[in-house]
């Protein structure tokens, strides 16, 4: 079973990030308003942002350690990222997209990411440019590309703002599908409670940089610990 | 006739009399000029070598400028380094300076009693007047149009990419090669083409820091101007196979993004 810790003190232009976290197999949701280190924090965990003060504990792997001064970089993190927007490489077809974190030859790398496309029902789309395709494929693209490489842990900023209302319903339910599969730790950060309803996840409420609240759905829409919290698990939201 | 519509006319008038100031003169250089004057002027004993300095110089000049320039360029678009914006405004100072002026500089840096022709000297290395001199000439005035247009690409990069990039296994470099050059292949052919064109074209600063000497610092434009003094046929000849061997080049560069972005979406 997987499980990681991470903790992190850090100072930018006028934002500075104060967090502690830890988990285990299951989903894990980040929820904040904008600009509240959400975004951050992740890129901290994939290793594109540094912290002055730091710990990163990954499946029992010392990835950061400040103390130390360790820090793995990130490309050999094993840690998959599906940034907002997804960033595609539009240079790539679909198929170059999933097999670009695959080594071996060829063919390999090329029935690998076949087999991911088909997993993932998208093979239709191995040929086709990333310029032509809608939100919920791009979106399948990105996971099928973060998926192939086997990571630990996988990160998703806002993985379902960047579709349509109409396409978010079915995405959600392909997401918390796929994430159960997965089997392994994840961390998604998002605006939408049925996000987090969807996943099961275990909520970690961020605000100015710091953890102000932690706890199942159920826990925090009882006691929100902020305005925010109030409003995100208000019935008016979920509806 | 509604003023929409005129105004839409005056506009199309006004581009075709600029396309026409453009292309008319490569027309009047065309006509001027006859097949025997053509089999003269390439037969002349000054057109081979001024052609091949001319090629060899902005090739070498266009290498250097590449290889130095991408990752200058790159620093100015990715640091978050206050120091960027100075540094930037400094490089493309040359595309607004005359020629003139960055010859009578690159004579007082390079120069015997310059400001590293001294060291240079006594190191055995002579700059001005020579092949070496040209070369540096080209990067001086090329360089920057190919940085600012390299500069401007890689800041439209999703930085994301690049994060995603390294999350799948590239280092720092692989990334930069497999998704940012790539990426950004239209703007940095644009540079490389501009700053060959340049390159190619540059007269002033050659002529007061590198001379005008035959075979070893007389380029294209050099020779264009030694010719247009005692025989005009033959600067026309030289300009009008400038002009052809400039459309080849111009033509090949502007096709290397579909080309590369077909290969590329082959891929793997």
């Amino acid at each position: 079973m997987t499980t990681w810790r991470a903790s992190a003190k850090a100072s930018f232009e006028g934002f500075s990030l104060d967090i502690a976290i830890e988990g285990g197999p299951s989903p894990i949701a980040i929820i904040g308003p904008n600009g509240s280190g959400k975004t951050t924090f992740l890129r901290f965990l994939a290793g594109a942002v540094k912290a002055e003060l730091a710990e990163f504990v990954l499946g029992g792997t010392s990835l950061v350690d400040t103390k130390s001064d360790l820090c793995v970089p990130m490309e050999k993190r094993q840690i998959g990222y599906l940034p907002q927007g997804y960033s595609l490489f539009s240079h790539l077809t679909v198929l170059g997209n999933v097999a670009f974190g695959l080594s071996g030859t060829l063919a390999d790398r090329r029935t690998k990411a076949g087999h991911m496309l088909e997993d993932l029902d998208c093979s239709s789309l191995a040929q086709r440019p990333i310029a032509g395709l809608s939100g919920g494929e791009q979106q399948r693209v990105a996971l099928a590309r973060a998926l192939v490489v086997e990571p630990e842990l996988l990160l998703l900023d806002e993985p379902l703002s960047a579709l349509d209302a109409s396409n978010r319903r079915s995405v959600r339910e392909f997401l918390s599908q796929r994430l159960e599969l997965f089997g392994k730790p994840s961390i998604m950060t998002t605006h939408d409670v049925r996000d987090v309803a969807a996943l099961s996840a275990q909520v970690y409420v961020l605000e100015g940089g710091r953890l102000i609240q932690s706890g199942s759905l159920s826990h925090i829409a009882r006691e929100p610990a902020s305005e925010f919290v109030a409003e995100f698990v208000s019935p008016t939201t979920i509806l | 006739m509604s003023f929409q519509r005129l105004l839409s006319a005056a506009g199309g008038l006004l581009g075709l009399a600029l396309a026409g100031l453009l292309v008319v003169p490569l027309f009047a250089l065309a006509m001027s000029t006859s097949e025997r004057d053509l089999v003269a002027g390439i037969a002349h004993p000054m057109f081979l070598p001024a052609l091949f300095l001319s090629l060899k110089t902005t090739l070498i000049s266009l290498g250097l400028t590449i290889m130095m320039g991408t990752p200058l360029a790159w620093w100015l678009a990715s640091s978050p380094s206050r120091l960027t914006k100075p540094i930037e405004t400094l490089i493309e100072l040359p595309i607004v300076i005359p020629p003139a002026v960055l010859g009578v500089a690159l004579l007082q840096t390079f120069g015997r009693q310059g400001l590293l022709g001294e060291v240079l000297w006594e190191a055995g290395v002579a700059v001005p007047f020579t092949s070496k001199a040209v070369i540096i000439v080209q990067i001086v005035v090329s360089s920057p149009f190919f940085i600012q247009a390299a500069t401007n690409s890689f800041r439209k990069v999703d930085p994301d990419t690049l994060i995603v990039a390294r999350t799948l296994g590239s280092s720092a470099i692989s990334a930069f090669f497999r998704v940012v050059l790539p990426v950004s292949l239209p703007g940095v052919t644009a540079g490389v083409s501009l700053a060959w064109a340049r390159a190619l074209g540059e007269f002033g600063a050659t002529l007061l820091f590198a001379g005008n000497m035959p075979g070893e610092t007389q380029t294209m434009p050099l020779a264009i101007f030694y010719a247009l003094e005692s025989d005009l046929r033959l600067a026309v000849v030289f300009s009008l196979v400038l002009v052809g061997v400039a459309g080849i080049i111009l033509a090949g560069l502007k096709s290397l993004p579909p080309l590369a972005r077909a290969f590329t979406w082959g891929q793997p």
